[in-house]
């Protein structure tokens, strides 16, 4: 269905401290580069630049998240918000109402989203391609309106506020930093695990479900336990990025955090930085989260809404042209200078063209 | 008594509009296998345009579907070769996410050039509803609802007989064999896109009257477009009618006898409902949905 | 050779991101001026009265700096663009940590005030709320949260008190016996009102016989105005948006559903757009709001010169009369400049928020009517200087020959209420 734009099998040896890296992993460049963001951004110490790096980082573990349902199982979620929102709302109804630290209220999240997740492949087992989308996005939609009018438990249409009161227990901080430190270690996880699944045998499962599924069934693999295993994983992921997405913003409404927008956003980090490789949502966050959040900083001065337009024309362009993502823009150009990698593009587009 | 018909009866008429409004989404769903997520910016552009011409010109909203109607069909055409084209043999990601960003562009144009003001037009009659026994109903309304079974009808025709709407038919069931027995596919989409947007254009004349004209107006219908679609089976037209009358009663009757808090709750869960136990929709074609789409 | 180049290509990839915010580091540099961080929905469903209030921001922002600014500087506006919470704040962090704005102002929606402020307040930067009704803004103890307009709940106050007061008797019922209907939309704004109105009508001893959420973005109002059709109420009480407003009276219409009198509440019958969109039927209609046009008795005479100009060049501009939030949001700004800024000693958060506290400023000192005090203890839970306007007017006014007259309180009224109980559709 989305094979056509992934990687054959993704070659990848977990996460490798190398100058020059393989496909996936980390390369030592990268974590110099990282590193002198977050320094040159203490040194500046300014509050935007941080804010919008932790915001990138946030959205590039979510969109990981997201792509291991999305992008290695083949189910292409739009109602991943309501994900998202259980973890946000699980860890906050917990906290101020149970004294809970969020610590632990996010796994009780993860849990629940993950039996959502669960319960939601199980439901649309069925389908596929456009129906799967169009049915997650009814099913998100539902969850939305549920926490809307549910307002004994959900604080309803006014939300629910976490006091910014200071205290590690709590997961609340006056500087960034610590948010800083606790999204960096979320994304890096959330890139690990992905490269950790790329590797094990249960990633082929799920590659090969994804890109034939009667043929998968033939070797002995049950699709429908490797698709439900996929999804309750990025559930439960994507509801841990919930949580602390509460615990640094500190207020949370329905309409906006279990938005269509906000799953719209996944989906779209994923396929402009690569559906499906671990590095692709680290690079379409890279892009997609400054890239709005400087256009409406530049652009919002004078005439509303003109950077929106401009954003969304970027968004077709960007779409069109590197229709593989970003990530594989990069890997072509790698290819079209090195004998060995356009023999294996060779390879790959005979098969996908057959 | 007169309450229950009344809500059936306002129901029946809306979910004939809903139909109008889904009927050019269901053609290019099924024909090319695409979900066009800017189908509501079509149609706010579309109510726009039926806006300025009347505001214009002075016509009735009706008249003004012979210039809104063409100038759909061009914009069809264009969005066609320049978004929809370059992305129809790739994943279908991608062509989900460029007209999603062709959505955002749009809603925002729109902001920039018309402000966010609500547009509207007189009403026919200043106003005053029909009465038919405890009933009521308003002229736009029923004249709405008869051009879309008039429509309909002229598409169900259109399709059966003609020769484009057979290449149509067949590139619904199988497109490589449509192609293999020499219909030209690629021809086929294109008019098949446009004229699906020109239906969105006799939508937005019929919805003017109805509703106010704002930048995000397609927001508070697209998603009733899906379920429509969806419901009534992908590229079939006597479903999308079916479908389009379904949330058209759905609505009515839940907003009344449970609660109009709840609003679209009530179709999304019949929509995952008929997803879980019918999922090729009521009028469908068989195993579409299992198969998925773009392959 | 691959290899290197592909880290080349990622290594890129990271320098552009690191340039991006290299560029953030070039700060606009409007030295002298005293700046202040506008912060409005401009975009999303939200950016109509965003906009709105935006110009009438900028009128009083022209109206002070033509004046000669404040102690010789002028004033200058910085926008954010703030379609929901998140966005907000982020917007807020880089007007104030790009453009080091002491002072941020605005916000339109509930979700919006909430989420702002507490950004503010946690970068210790004054916020100075124009509309943005939730009552928890001023709840929390924040110490540089201002909010000039009404709390969410005297909304609904002012049109159950109206009730009672004026209409009761013209309808020739007594209050406890009319049949009140409150219907609201579900999202923060409906949500806050309607529990306002319902507080209140406990206290005053009436019950409400239907009392319904809805949907603002239905497409089908008939289930909604059937039921109320029903339910034969005396008063209707709606709390809605501008669109879901339009297809309600529209509805209406196509029903035959009369009531007797109808009080929307804000929002969406304040906007002159609905005369635009259902005409004549707008005649007769009630709004709890913000004032639009008060009797030019009730204000100070500089007040009412502020007033006059303030309408005439909004008119220029939108080519049409300002709405209940675009005259709050312009006497906001307006006060904040002739009467807090001035006593301030500085621009610094501290001082700002001292002048805004030792402000006493009587009933008619802003042009919608209002004063300026600041709560202190002075509601019920509230916390040390909580920071909400406990002078801040509200009333109810009525549409009469397509504009807007204010009939209620008397104080500030300039017509009399006229057609009550409201003739039925065929008469309209």
């Amino acid at each position: 269905m989305i094979a056509g734009q992934l990687p054959a099998v993704p070659r990848v040896h977990a996460i490798s401290f190398s100058i020059a890296p393989r496909r996936g992993a980390v390369s030592l460049v990268e974590i110099a580069v990282l590193a002198s963001c977050i320094i040159a951004a203490a040194v500046v110490s300014n509050r935007y630049a941080v804010d919008i790096m932790i915001r990138t980082f946030l959205w590039a573990g979510l969109a990981l998240a997201w792509n291991i349902a999305g992008g290695y199982a083949g189910l292409i979620s739009f109602g991943h918000a309501a994900f998202f929102g259980i973890g946000a709302y699980t860890s906050t109804i917990l906290l101020l109402n149970f004294g809970v630290p969020p610590w632990f209220g996010m796994f009780a999240g993860a849990l629940i989203a993950a039996c959502a997740g669960a319960l939601l492949t199980q439901v649309c087992a069925r389908l596929r391609g456009p129906f799967f989308i169009l049915s997650t996005l009814a099913a998100g939609e539902v969850v939305r309106i549920a926490a809307l009018n549910w307002r004994s438990l959900t604080g309803g249409p006014e939300g629910l506020e976490i006091p910014p009161v200071p205290n590690v227990a709590d997961m609340v901080f006056k500087s960034q930093w610590p948010y800083m430190a606790i999204i960096v270690g979320y994304m890096l996880a959330m890139f690990a695990l992905s490269a950790w699944i790329e590797q094990t045998r249960y990633g082929y499962y799920l590659f090969a479900t994804r890109d034939n599924e009667d043929g998968a069934s033939a070797i002995g693999i049950n699709p429908s336990h490797s698709r439900t295993a996929a999804m309750a994983l990025s559930a439960a992921t994507a509801a841990i990025g919930g949580t602390l997405f509460a615990q640094y913003f500190l207020y949370l409404d329905p309409t906006h955090v279990i938005s269509p927008d906000i799953s719209f956003q996944f989906a779209l980090i994923c396929a402009v930085g690569g559906l499906g490789t671990a590095s692709g949502p680290v690079f379409g966050a890279l892009i997609i989260v400054p890239l709005s959040e400087l256009l409406r900083g530049l652009l919002s001065q004078s005439t509303s809404g003109l950077h929106l337009v401009i954003y969304g024309i970027i968004v077709i362009v960007v779409i069109l042209y590197f229709p593989s993502g970003v990530s594989g823009a990069i890997g072509r150009a790698v290819s079209r200078f090195s004998p060995a990698g356009w023999f294996a593009a060779r390879v790959q587009a005979d098969k996908y063209d057959a | 008594m007169s309450t229950i018909l009344q809500l059936l009866v306002s129901g029946i008429m809306l979910g004939g509009i809903y139909a109008l409004m889904s009927i050019g989404l269901t053609l290019i769903f099924g024909v090319l296998k695409i979900v066009n997520f800017a189908h509501g910016e079509f149609l706010m552009l579309a109510m726009y345009a039926a806006w300025a011409v009347v505001s214009a010109t002075g016509m009735t909203s009706y008249t003004a579907m012979a210039v809104v109607t063409p100038l759909l069909f061009c914009f069809g055409l264009l969005v066609y070769l320049l978004i929809v084209r370059p992305g129809i043999e790739k994943p279908h990601l991608v062509v989900v996410f460029a007209t999603m960003g062709l959505s955002i562009a749009m809603q925002n144009l729109a902001l920039v050039a018309m402000t966010a003001d609500l547009r509207d037009v007189a009403p026919l009659f200043g106003g005053t509803p029909i009465k038919f026994g405890p009933l009521y109903f308003r002229v736009e309304l029923l004249l709405g609802f008869l051009i879309s079974i008039a429509i309909t009808l002229a598409l169900m025709i259109f399709v059966k007989r003609t020769y484009i709407g057979k290449a149509i038919r067949a590139t619904v069931q199988d497109r490589d064999a449509a192609m293999l027995m020499g219909i030209n596919v690629p021809r086929l989409f294109l008019l098949t896109f446009a004229g699906g947007s020109a239906l969105v254009g006799i939508a937005g004349c019929i919805m003017l009257p109805l509703y106010s004209t704002f930048p995000t107006v397609g927001l508070n219908f697209v998603l009733i477009a899906y379920v429509v679609v969806v419901l009534g089976g992908m590229g079939s037209m006597e479903g999308a009618f079916l479908g389009g009358i379904c949330i058209g009663i759905v609505q009515s009757l839940s907003g009344y006898y449970v609660a109009p808090a709840y609003g679209q709750m009530f179709y999304f869960l019949i929509f995952l409902l008929v997803m879980i136990f019918r999922p090729n929709g009521l009028l469908g074609q068989r195993g579409a949905a299992m198969v998925g789409i773009n392959e | 050779m691959a290899r290197r180049l592909q880290a080349f290509l990622r290594a890129g990839s990271w320098v552009v991101f690191a340039a991006a915010f290299a560029c953030l580091q070039f700060k606009s540099a409007l030295a002298e001026d005293i700046k202040i961080g506008v912060l409005e929905p401009f975009t999303g469903p939200w950016a109509k009265n965003g906009n709105e209030s935006y110009v009438a921001m900028e009128i009083a922002r022209d109206m002070i700096n033509e004046k000669g600014g404040i102690r010789g500087d002028k004033i200058a506006f910085i926008r954010g663009d703030a379609p929901d919470p998140s966005a907000g704040k982020s917007e807020a962090e880089r007007i104030i940590s790009q453009n080091g704005v002491k002072l941020i102002t605005g916000t339109y929606a509930s979700p919006l005030g909430i989420a702002i402020s507490a950004e503010a307040e946690r970068q210790g930067v004054v916020h100075w709320e124009t509309i943005a009704s939730a009552d928890i803004i001023t709840k929390r103890g924040y110490k540089h949260v201002f909010q000039v307009g009404p709390a969410a709940s005297r909304y609904g106050t002012a049109a159950l008190d109206f009730t009672k007061e004026e209409l009761a008797s013209r309808l020739n019922k007594k209050f406890e016996d009319l049949r009140i209907a409150l219907l609201w939309e579900n999202r923060a704004f409906g949500t806050a009102v309607g529990n306002g109105v319902r507080a209140r009508a406990k206290d005053l001893g009436v019950n409400l016989i239907f009392d319904e959420g809805y949907d603002q973005f239905m497409t089908d109002m008939t289930p909604l105005v059937q039921k109320v059709k029903d339910a034969k109420a005396d008063v209707l009480i709606v709390i809605s948006f501008i669109n879901d407003t339009v297809l309600l009276h529209r509805k209406a219409k196509e029903l035959d559903f009369n009531a007797p009198a109808v009080i929307g509440v804000s929002a969406g019958h304040s906007v002159p757009d609905l005369k635009d969109s259902i005409g004549t039927a707008v005649n007769g209609l009630f709004v709890s709001d913000l004032p639009v046009l008060v009797n030019p008795a009730a204000l100070r005479p500089e007040v009412q010169a502020a007033s006059e100009e303030f309408n005439k060049r909004y008119e220029k501009v939108q080519h049409r009369v300002p709405a209940g939030h675009a005259v709050a949001s312009f006497a906001a700004l307006w006060t904040l400049f002739n009467d807090v800024l001035p006593k301030a000693k500085s621009i610094a958060p501290d001082d700002v928020r001292a002048a805004a506290l030792s402000m006493d400023l009587p009933p008619g000192s802003l042009i919608n009517g209002s004063g300026l005090k600041f709560s202190n203890f002075d509601l019920p839970n509230d916390p040390k200087d909580a920071g909400q306007n406990i002078r801040s007017s509200i009333g109810v006014w009525q549409w009469q020959n397509l504009a807007a007259r204010q009939v209620y309180p008397k104080n500030l009224a300039t017509n009399e209420i006229a057609m009550v109980p409201l003739p039925d559709w065929s008469k309209r």
